[in-house]
This record gives C-alpha cells, sequence and structure tokens, in this order.
C-alpha cells in the first residue's frame, strides 16, 4: 500500500491522517485533503475507466469537474452512486469504487474487441444501423444500453434525506477561487448580503495548485484570511462544497450543498445534500477556467492528463503523475507546469510547442533550466496500452498543416498537454447572456448579461492573477452600490504575475497520417467522439453546430462537453473553412454537473409528498377502520370494512342500513362560498344556469355552473341565508376552481357589482344522515329544531341545536333517501359525530364512505362533476334542460346556442343495465351498438360510472350515449378486452324511487 | 345556550400533548398549537367606504392597516392586511362565543357600510414558531425571504408553504415569535414539514404549550 508517486513533502494533504480506501477491489492508503483522483494518482494508478463506445482504457485527465474519464460507481447496495467524477470525490475512509463501462474488469474488458472494429462504429452508427424494423428499435435499445454501460442505479430506495430550501441574497458569488473571494469581501464590506459558493472542499480555487503571493504573502494565506473575515460577517454565508448549478431567469440560481458525502460515518440524522434555491439581486461569476486538451493521435491513453491536472497533483496534493513527462502546448501556460514538475523532481524529456516561436517569462525560464524545448512540433503519436509509455514528435510546416519526417522518440510514463484555456461560461449562458469569440484567446468569453449577472476572473477570460482579483473587487463594490449600500472600504488586492500569452490554435495536432487513419484523435472522451468523427458528418452536411452535436454525441453525457466543445467547433470551423465566431455555439443548460433526484425531491416525498387534508372527525374514521380514499388533497372514508369483509360487501351492508334505517356521511370537505352583497342574487343568476330571484331566506336550490364554452364546470345547493345573503356549496374537489372562477369574473368583469366572496370551507363540519329513520335520530338530539315535514320541508334549512351545539341544518338529499345535512362549527365537528354515533346506536346506524355514497347518489341518477363530466359534456347532454333559464344570461348561455350543441347525436346521460345482473361494467368502458370480433368497432359511448348495490338488486351503470335520451330501451354491448362482449339495455337513469317519495317523505 | 366546550383543536389529532416541554431548552424550535381565538374575515373597499375606518376603530380601538403586509395590533384585538380590501380581525379571546360576538359587534358597527364580515374562527389553525432557528426553519417551506431586513415585527405575510398554497405568517416580535395560520385540514402536514425542515437544518425541535 505504498504510495510510490507521493512527493515527500508539501501539499495540502494531511500525511498524519492516512486513509484505507478500494479500488476496483483492490486496497490502497491515500492522506486526507486527497480527492480518490488524487490518491490513485499517489498509488500510481492511471487506468481507472474503460471508454464509452470502443472500451479503451482511460486514465484521469482533469482534476476537476470536467471530467470526462474517470467515472466511478461510488459504494454499494442502496447508497451507490453512478458516474461520480473521480476528481470531485473526496477521499474518506472506507470509501469503495469502482470503474464503470467494463466487464468484467477494468484491466480485461471483453468489449475492448469494439475498438479492433472501430470502422465499424462510425457517427450516427446506431442511427444508421438499427432503423429498421422501426418496431424493434426498444429491443436494440435496451442492448445497446446494456453494451454501452456507465453507472447503475440503485435499485433500492434512497436510505439518506435531503435538504432544500430557499435562500435571498443581495449578491451571489459563484466560485471561491481569487476573483470571488475579492468580491465576496468587496460587497461584504458594504454590509451588503452575500453568498459565496464553491464546489470544492477548501475555497482558494487556482491558489491551491500554483504558488502565488496577494498583498505581499502566500496566496494560501490571503485565501485563509479572507475566509475568516467572510465567517466572521454574520450578513455572510460561506459555503464550501456547493456547486452552483443552475441559473434560471430572475436570477434566480440553484446550488447544490454536499453534506456528508466526504464523511466516512455519516451521521444518520444529517442530510446528505442540501439544495438550495436562491432568489439573487445581483450575482458574480467567478467560475475560473477549463483547460483544453489537444487533439491528437492517440491522445486518449492513461497517463496523458491536462497540463493543469498534473499541476494540481504535484502541487496540491503532493502526487506525482509519473517519473517522466512529456509536456504538449500551444501555449505559454505549460512552461510553468513543466518547471514546477522539473523542480519536484520529474523528469522532462520534452517540451513540444505546437508555437513555433515561443516567447513568454515561462518560456525563458524554462529555457534557462535547460529543459528540451521543441518548438514548431507537433506530436504525432503515443505508445503503451493500459499506460502511455511514450510519443513521437516532428517539426511541422509552417501552416501548421503537416509534419516533416518520421519524428523522435520520447519515451514517458506520462504527458501534460495544453490546448489553450475556456472559460467556464456556463453559468452565463444559462442566465441568456451572450459570447464572444476571442482569437487572441481562442475562446468563448462573456459579451453582455441579460440577467443582474457580471462574470469575473478567468471566467471572463481574465487569466491575470492580479487583473483579476480587481475585476472581482470592483464588481463586488459595484453590486453592492447599485443595491445602495455605500462602500465599505479595503483596496482591491494586489499580485503580479499570471500573465497568459495566447497560442497557436491548431485544432488538430497533424501527424505523419491523415485523420481517421493510424489511431484515433479524441475529441471528446467521454462519448468517444473523434475528429473522423465529425469530418463525417461534416460530409454529411450536418452544418449547424446543434445537428453536428447531437449526430456524433459530442458535448453529451454527464460532462456536457467541458473539455471537447470548443476542440469540436475548431474542427469543424477549420474543415468547412468558416470562421468559429460564425457557427455559433450549443445551447448551455443546467445543471453544470449531475444533480441527484433524491436532491429535486427533497422532503416533498413519501407522508410529506403532498398535503393531507382532514376533516375534524378523521381520528374517529381512523378509530372505525376506514379504508381512505384521497378527494382532492382530502383523505376521505372511502369505506369501513368489517372484520373479514370485502370492499363489496361492506359497501352493500352500508348501502342496504342506510336505506333500511340510517347512515352517516362526513361532508365536511365540501366547499363553501359565503355570498354578501346588495348585489348577491343577481351575481348567483349570472352564474348559475338557472334563475335565483324567487328564493327565499330559509330555501335552497341546485345549480349548475358552466364555463364560458357552455361545459359544466360544478354543482351543488346554495341556500339564502338573509336578504342579500347566501351560502354556496360546491364540491369537494371543485372549492378552489370555482372561488377562483367567481372571484375572476367578480374582479375583470363586472367590478361593478357589490357582492363579497369569502370561502368558508373549513368553518362547518357536516354530517349527513340519511335514511328512514333519519328524522327519528334527529329529533333525540335537538329541542328547537322543528322537524315535522310539513314545517321543515325538502329543500329548505333551520338553524338550532343538535347535541347541544349551535347547528345549521339543511334538508337536502344526495342520497335519495330522507336526510339531513348537519352543520356545526367545525372545532365541534368531531363531538356532534360521535353524539349522532351514540344516539343512532339503537337505529344500528352505519357510517358510509364515498363508495356507499357514490352507489346511492347513483342510484338516483344524480351525476358527479368530474365522473359524469369531463369538461365536453353540457346541461342539455345531462339531460337538465328545466335548469337552463330562458329568461336570463349566464356563463355559458350563449354558448349552448352553437348548432353542433343541440345536434341530437351528442352523447346523452343514460342508465344502462347490463343483461347478466351479476355483471359490474368497468368505469370508462367503450360501449357499441354493434359489437365485432375484434376492433375497430364503433364506439357510441361510454360507461361513467357502474355498481352493483341491494336496492337496485343487480348491476347498473351510468353511461354517455351517442343520442342517449332517444335509445331507452335499446341494446348496446361492451367488449371486454378478453374477448367477451357483454349485452346491455339503455335505461333511465334513475334506477330507484323515481318519483322522490323517500327523499321529501 | 352553550354550557360545556365540545371544541377540539385542529392539532388534537395529532396527539402532540404528551411531548409538550417547559422552555426550548438545546432546541432550535419551538413548536405549538396557540389556543382558540375568534377570527374574522373582513372585506371592504376603503376608498369606496372612508366612513368604514372610523367605524371600525369605534368598535375595535384599533386602525385598519393600510400598510400592505402589515398588522395592527391593540390590547385584544389585531387587524392583519391580507389585501387591499380584506383583513383577518383576530380577537386574543378563547371563549366559543367571543366569534359571534364580535361578528355582531362589527356588523353593528359596519351597518352603514358595503362590507362582509365573516366568521372564520373556526376555519383556521395557528401554530407558533419560535426559538432562534426559526427563521432558518422557516425557509425551508417558504420561498420569501426571512431575513430580518425582509420580514420584522409587526408585519404579516401571506405565502406558499410547502406544497400547502396559502398560509398566513405574523411577526410579532424579534424572539422570534411566529404565527402561521394555516386552514383548519392543513395544520398537520405543515407541522410534520416543520418538522422535517428542522432535520434539514440540522437543529431539534421542543413541543410547547401554546
Amino acid at each position: 500500500m505504498a504510495q510510490d508517486y507521493r512527493l515527500s513533502s508539501g501539499g495540502r494533504i494531511d500525511r498524519s491522517r492516512p486513509i484505507d480506501f478500494t479500488f476496483n477491489a483492490r486496497s490502497y492508503r491515500g492522506y486526507a485533503g486527497d480527492t480518490l483522483a488524487s490518491a490513485l494518482i499517489a498509488n500510481g494508478v492511471h487506468l481507472v475507466a474503460r471508454s464509452f463506445k470502443y472500451h479503451r482504457p482511460r486514465g484521469i485527465l482533469s482534476a476537476g469537474a470536467e471530467e470526462p474519464n474517470a467515472l466511478v460507481q461510488l459504494y454499494d447496495g442502496a447508497r451507490t452512486v453512478p458516474n461520480v467524477r473521480a476528481t470531485q470525490q473526496e477521499l474518506h475512509e472506507g470509501l469503495t469504487a469502482n470503474a464503470v463501462n467494463c466487464y468484467p474488469s477494468v484491466e480485461f474488458d471483453v468489449s475492448a474487441a469494439n475498438q479492433l472494429v472501430g470502422k465499424l462504429f462510425p457517427a450516427g452508427f446506431y442511427y444508421k444501423t438499427f432503423m429498421k424494423p422501426a418496431a424493434l428499435w426498444p429491443t436494440y435499445e435496451r442492448i445497446i444500453r446494456n453494451a454501452a454501460g456507465m453507472g447503475m442505479a440503485p435499485e433500492e430506495p434512497d436510505p439518506d434525506v435531503y435538504d432544500k430550501r430557499h435562500a435571498h441574497t443581495d449578491v451571489l458569488v459563484a466560485g471561491g477561487g481569487p476573483s470571488g473571494l475579492a468580491a465576496a469581501l468587496a460587497a461584504a464590506r458594504t454590509g451588503a448580503r452575500v453568498i459565496i459558493a464553491d464546489e470544492q472542499a477548501e475555497m482558494g480555487g487556482s491558489l491551491l495548485a500554483r504558488t502565488e503571493t496577494i498583498d505581499g504573502r502566500p496566496g494560501t494565506e490571503w485565501v485563509a484570511e479572507a475566509i475568516r473575515e467572510l465567517r466572521a460577517n454574520e450578513h455572510v454565508r460561506v459555503l464550501p462544497r456547493t456547486i452552483v448549478f443552475g441559473y434560471y431567469d430572475h436570477d434566480y440560481v440553484n446550488l447544490l450543498e454536499n453534506l456528508t458525502d466526504h464523511l466516512a460515518n455519516k451521521p444518520a440524522d444529517m442530510p446528505r445534500q442540501r439544495m438550495w434555491k436562491v432568489r439573487c439581486k445581483r450575482v458574480i461569476v467567478a467560475a475560473g477556467a477549463i483547460e483544453r486538451p489537444l487533439v491528437f493521435r492517440d491522445n486518449d491513453r492513461p497517463g496523458i492528463m491536462l497540463a493543469s491536472a498534473a499541476q494540481s497533483y504535484v502541487n496540491r496534493w503532493a502526487a506525482k503523475p509519473g517519473q517522466r513527462g512529456v509536456v504538449v502546448t500551444n501555449n505559454e501556460g505549460a512552461y510553468r507546469v513543466a518547471l514546477e514538475m522539473h523542480q519536484a523532481g520529474i523528469e522532462i524529456p520534452a517540451i513540444i510547442d505546437l508555437r513555433s516561436d515561443a516567447q513568454g517569462p515561462w518560456t525563458a525560464k524554462a529555457r534557462e533550466a535547460g529543459l528540451n524545448i521543441l518548438n514548431g512540433y507537433s506530436i504525432t503519436g503515443t505508445r503503451g496500452a493500459k499506460r502511455v509509455k511514450g510519443v513521437t514528435a516532428a517539426p511541422m510546416s509552417a501552416d501548421g498543416e503537416s509534419v516533416r519526417g518520421g519524428g523522435d522518440r520520447f519515451d514517458c510514463d506520462f504527458v501534460a498537454m495544453s490546448g489553450g484555456w475556456n472559460p467556464t461560461i456556463h453559468l452565463h449562458s444559462q442566465a441568456k447572456g451572450k459570447l464572444r469569440f476571442d482569437r487572441d484567446l481562442g475562446a468563448f468569453v462573456p459579451d453582455g448579461a441579460r440577467q443582474n449577472n457580471v462574470v469575473v476572473g478567468a471566467a471572463n477570460g481574465t487569466f491575470a492573477l492580479g487583473a483579476g482579483l480587481r475585476e472581482g473587487h470592483d464588481a463586488g463594490v459595484a453590486a453592492a452600490e447599485a443595491l445602495g449600500f455605500t462602500r465599505g472600504g479595503g483596496a482591491a488586492p494586489q499580485a503580479d504575475g499570471g500573465d497568459y500569452r495566447p497560442g497557436r490554435w491548431i485544432w488538430i495536432a497533424p501527424s505523419d497520417k491523415p485523420v481517421g487513419y493510424g489511431g484515433k484523435r479524441f475529441v471528446d472522451f467521454q462519448n468517444d467522439v473523434t475528429a473522423a468523427d465529425i469530418h463525417l458528418a461534416q460530409r454529411e452536411n450536418y452544418a449547424s453546430v446543434e445537428h453536428t452535436k447531437r449526430y456524433t454525441t459530442t458535448g453529451m453525457g454527464t460532462d456536457q462537453g467541458k473539455t471537447s466543445n470548443v476542440n469540436a467547433l475548431g474542427i469543424i470551423a477549420q474543415y468547412r473553412n468558416q470562421p468559429i465566431e460564425d457557427l455559433g455555439y450549443t445551447t448551455y443548460r443546467p445543471p453544470y454537473t449531475p444533480v441527484t433526484f433524491g436532491a429535486w425531491a427533497g422532503r416533498d416525498i413519501g407522508d410529506l409528498f403532498d398535503p393531507e387534508r382532514k376533516t375534524p372527525m378523521h381520528s374517529w374514521h381512523v378509530r372505525a377502520g376506514a379504508e381512505f380514499e384521497n378527494v382532492g388533497m382530502w383523505k376521505r372514508p372511502w369505506y369501513y370494512p368489517e372484520a373479514g369483509e370485502s370492499m363489496r360487501d361492506a359497501v352493500w351492508r352500508e348501502c342496504r342500513n342506510t336505506r333500511e334505517s340510517v347512515g352517516i356521511l362526513d361532508a365536511t370537505t365540501l366547499g363553501r362560498i359565503d355570498i354578501k352583497g346588495p348585489d348577491a342574487v343577481e351575481f348567483l343568476n349570472r352564474v348559475y344556469t338557472n334563475g335565483w330571484k324567487t328564493l327565499k331566506p330559509g330555501h335552497c336550490r341546485y345549480g349548475v355552473m358552466l364555463k364560458e364554452d357552455g361545459m359544466v364546470l360544478d354543482d351543488g345547493v346554495t341556500a339564502c341565508l338573509n336578504e342579500n345573503h347566501y351560502l354556496m356549496h360546491t364540491t369537494t374537489g371543485g372549492a378552489a376552481a370555482v372561488m377562483a372562477h367567481l372571484e375572476d369574473y367578480l374582479q375583470t368583469e363586472w367590478p361593478d357589482m357589490r357582492v363579497w366572496l369569502t370561502s368558508v370551507t373549513e368553518q362547518y363540519a357536516t354530517a349527513a344522515i340519511a335514511g328512514p329513520n333519519a328524522r327519528r335520530l334527529l329529533a333525540e338530539l335537538t329541542d328547537d329544531i322543528d322537524l315535522d315535514p310539513e314545517n321543515f320541508r325538502f329543500m329548505t334549512f333551520t338553524e338550532g341545536h343538535v347535541a347541544g351545539l349551535w347547528a345549521r341544518v339543511f334538508r337536502i338529499s344526495f342520497s335519495g333517501d330522507l336526510s339531513f345535512e348537519i352543520n356545526v362549527a367545525a372545532h365541534n365537528g368531531l363531538y356532534l359525530w360521535e353524539a349522532l354515533m351514540n344516539a343512532g346506536e339503537k337505529y344500528n346506524i352505519t357510517p358510509y364512505g364515498t363508495e356507499t355514497m357514490h352507489v346511492l347518489r347513483a342510484e338516483k341518477g344524480f351525476i358527479i362533476v368530474g365522473q359524469e363530466t369531463d369538461g365536453t359534456v353540457t346541461p342539455i347532454d345531462l339531460g337538465m334542460h328545466k335548469l337552463l333559464s330562458s329568461k336570463k344570461d349566464f356563463i355559458g348561455k350563449r354558448s349552448l346556442e352553437r348548432p353542433d350543441m343541440k345536434d341530437p347525436q351528442r352523447k346523452q346521460f343514460v342508465g344502462i343495465l347490463p343483461d347478466d345482473p351479476n355483471e359490474v361494467l368497468d368505469e370508462g368502458e367503450q360501449l357499441v351498438e354493434t359489437p365485432k370480433p375484434e376492433p375497430p368497432m364503433e364506439m357510441v359511448g361510454n360507461v361513467t360510472s357502474s355498481y352493483t348495490s341491494p336496492s337496485v338488486g343487480r348491476a347498473f351503470a351510468l353511461a354517455l350515449i351517442n343520442g342517449g335520451q332517444r335509445k331507452h330501451g335499446q341494446k348496446v354491448y361492451a367488449p371486454k378486452a378478453d374477448g367477451r362482449v357483454v349485452p346491455c339495455t339503455v335505461t333511465s337513469p334513475v334506477f330507484f324511487d323515481p318519483e322522490g317519495e323517500r327523499l321529501r317523505g | 345556550m352553550v354550557e360545556i366546550d365540545h371544541r377540539q383543536s385542529p392539532l388534537a389529532q395529532l396527539g402532540m400533548g404528551g411531548r409538550i416541554q417547559e422552555t426550548l431548552g438545546e432546541a432550535g424550535i419551538g413548536l405549538s398549537e396557540r389556543g382558540f381565538r375568534a377570527i374574522l374575515d373582513l372585506r371592504v373597499q376603503l376608498e369606496h367606504e372612508p366612513g368604514a375606518r372610523a367605524s371600525f376603530k369605534a368598535a375595535t380601538g384599533i386602525d385598519l392597516p393600510e400598510t400592505p403586509n402589515t398588522f395592527t395590533a391593540g390590547e385584544q384585538v389585531e387587524a392583519l392586511w391580507l389585501g387591499p380590501n380584506e383583513w383577518q380581525i383576530v380577537v386574543h379571546d378563547s371563549r366559543e362565543e367571543a366569534g359571534g360576538e364580535w361578528i355582531a359587534r362589527l356588523r353593528e358597527a359596519m351597518a352603514d357600510h358595503f362590507c362582509a364580515i365573516v366568521n372564520v374562527s373556526h376555519a383556521q389553525a395557528i401554530i407558533g414558531l419560535t426559538g432562534p432557528m426559526a427563521r432558518e426553519v422557516l425557509e425551508r417551506a417558504v420561498p420569501l425571504d426571512m431575513h430580518p431586513r425582509s420580514f420584522a415585527p409587526g408585519q404579516v405575510k401571506q405565502t406558499l408553504f410547502g406544497k400547502h398554497t396559502g398560509i398566513t405568517l405574523q411577526l410579532r416580535d424579534e424572539t422570534p415569535d411566529f404565527d402561521i395560520y394555516t386552514r383548519r385540514s392543513f395544520p398537520e402536514y405543515v407541522w410534520r414539514y416543520l418538522e422535517d425542515c428542522a432535520r434539514g437544518a440540522c437543529t431539534t425541535v421542543a413541543v410547547l404549550d401554546g
């Protein structure tokens, strides 16, 4: 377990805290402060993955979020996480990780044969090969997915909890590097509220991997002091391990904070991650820059990495990428890396520089140090299977298009390459900011923000440290001042150096073989897209970069092309002989790096997935063993099974006992709207189809309301409480929509009407008692309500006391039986219910749920909005002609005048009796008049409700059938999925007590 | 006529009584169910009914707040601004008859004005939220800015809460001490959501007496 590649000193690791971990079933040791990637490199492990398509051996390319290759499957079982970038995963004791994309192992992968037949897998291979037959695509897709690999999602429920929260800030700083810290300090000193977030455990960004001086002291000391100052400020939140991943409209920015992924022992009660949903007044993007790989022949061998990654591993983690490293570059930055590695004792056999005339301070220092610099050379190839063993380099022609001679061979065990730098413009672009191609930098840079954001430092193409610090500082001051805060003192931090010299932008390093021959020149490592694939797409005229992206898959996958996009654009531009700036670029979308579903869901799962509304009697229903049904957000008792009872048995018992004696229903959930004002009756006249002017205090009336299109919106009973004062009842599910509909009309269409609406849904608890003994039962609990049928008539209400409670009792009926709906103040609901249950014992009072309620009303042919109606049903279709007043206007009236609304062939409301009395049709079932052995058949309608009940004594159903009102007595058929055809007869929808003697009795 | 109080509070079904502590202790937040109050909903368009201000004050002793998202408070009565023509009148009187009495009193005082005064005493549940982490915990459930610069004592705000479309938050003092008014059928969701938010904030909950 020796860390053979660990430097004996230096780095930001804690050598006193060794950490044991397992990768691909082998044990290794690293130190606190390591990432999984740095620990593997310290152990000399570069082969960490197989590529997606060709299963080529792959190593660690980068040291950050941009990593395309080193994806691992973390842990196992329920906590397993797929496709974690080893470069971002902090090492902890007992960490286990495995390579993805390989079977049976990363060392020996059977699919690696793909690379031998790689010519057969060009861009668009799947589209071209698996076109026909189209029906087989799902099968093909499954096989391709398995072959392609990537990580595996856990199959067990997620054992972790996730936190999700909102936050507001004056200034959000995305990125804790030098520019970001300077911005946060400047803004915070004004008293503004500041959030600064950085994806890494340690803030400091590039300063952690480089030796810099700020304000005369080491950069890392300056960082520590900045963090101390920020943490001490009560208006500042410092969020390490927090990635700013999404920038949406209105400066709404989402962050993901890691809380336990770096811990060996995950605290049981601590969330694994926290999603921050931040509303910002100003956003300062200081996201740094990502180095580009160079595209050359076989540039993907393990050990070939970005120069900045090599620099980070050496300086920050004291881990040597190898003993002997060739540096390949097209710009000055890599010279500094070469020098630092040289000083760390790593042999540098050559610096291959595509630039023919290299100038610059670091170039000069490298020359002074005697390093072997090959200017105007190209890297023409690499050797090695599971680890790079050497490279060849040859001098280029003046135009950089070709090389001369076979080249020189250099042995090495790693390669550090630099193809230039891409500012991390993702957040700026997600915020719809524009980009400009900077020819000197060879990269896109921000060019005007659309929201309240600004980009600073390397993310803005400002690569010099001093300039970046100043840019950050100024942006922090400007953001705070724009919000009315005044400058809090403190000058911009000072630093020299970090100057950056433009490079030579050769998009494909030439070799002795043309593109497409003699090896692969990878552009997109994660998706195995080569320069030849991009050329092929151009030959096939995928001229748009968006088309090339989708055709070749370059820029797709979990890394979204962080290292590949600009190289791909360069290659397209070169091939098409067009300037890059004319090509445009692909769209940047959130998230910047993958976000686990658990974090999106947060706490809105399980019991908290949706609010559960409960009536005051809920606890009684639970004790009574009710099964519950969701109605809107309400939990309503569905039925109350007794021991051993099936649902059908329970519903029959509830129906029979109600019809024979008395049943009780919790009707609390009905919507209720208090309507008051001198224009209240006119208002009702306009929103309901029937007339209301004649309704006297103490009386109730059933009403149907329509939408503008003439379709039924809701129905219910409205009572006249007093002159100019009404109480409207709505359906349970429709309450909120009806209130909104009414307020909408009142506020926007009829603002002159003098009417106030107040929701009183929750003010009352309602117990509906129904059945022949309902009156007797109620009589036992009241001494001030006159229950004489001549005095307390159907469709009236009265107020008095029930069980000693103030009550408003309606004599209305949804069951078709003698029924009283007793309303009391909600806090008294449970007491009322229990009093009724106690007093009703001698009548065998039976609580019934929504299922029995549905059956009882269906026996009477009463509709349920949402069951018999679906937004396409008019009152005419339902046979409610009598409810359509001709003497006044009402919402939807004009629509009902349209000719097709009067079409006699519209679907109309009927009853259905299956010929077999035991055949209960399925709700939603289609009905035909001419059955055929198999579909298609002409459908004439559908079943809307279907039950069996003791009162009807058989199965029965409600349905909507073309021209049904004239078809009573005719046959229809229900063809079943199993081939049976059920013959039925169309009837009136009223199956029980058609004269209404019971409910009026 | 009402002699015995049969009321059951909206959160009684949650059965938190046994968990009640005297003080907050180490907990980051304290949750309680507030006792019964008389609550009225008042709708009136003041620019059309200018005399309503005086009528209201004569009956209650307090002004109707006209600054959005604020409340006024007297000894017993508070008026919470809910909208340009809507207020919630809260009377700190736990008697069952209080709602009816105040309806009658206000309706009489405002009889000359076009307005609606509706008893909603039973339509609401009231959860008390206090403790040093109260703002941090609320920020997990509520998209509004909870910072003292944005939400100060004397303010009242209506907002989303988790997936519950409407709660009213009233901040009485800088303890901080919030009253959360929810519709009567929702408080279990609100209570359990707050408990989960506390877990998300890595703090604990004390159940306090309302």
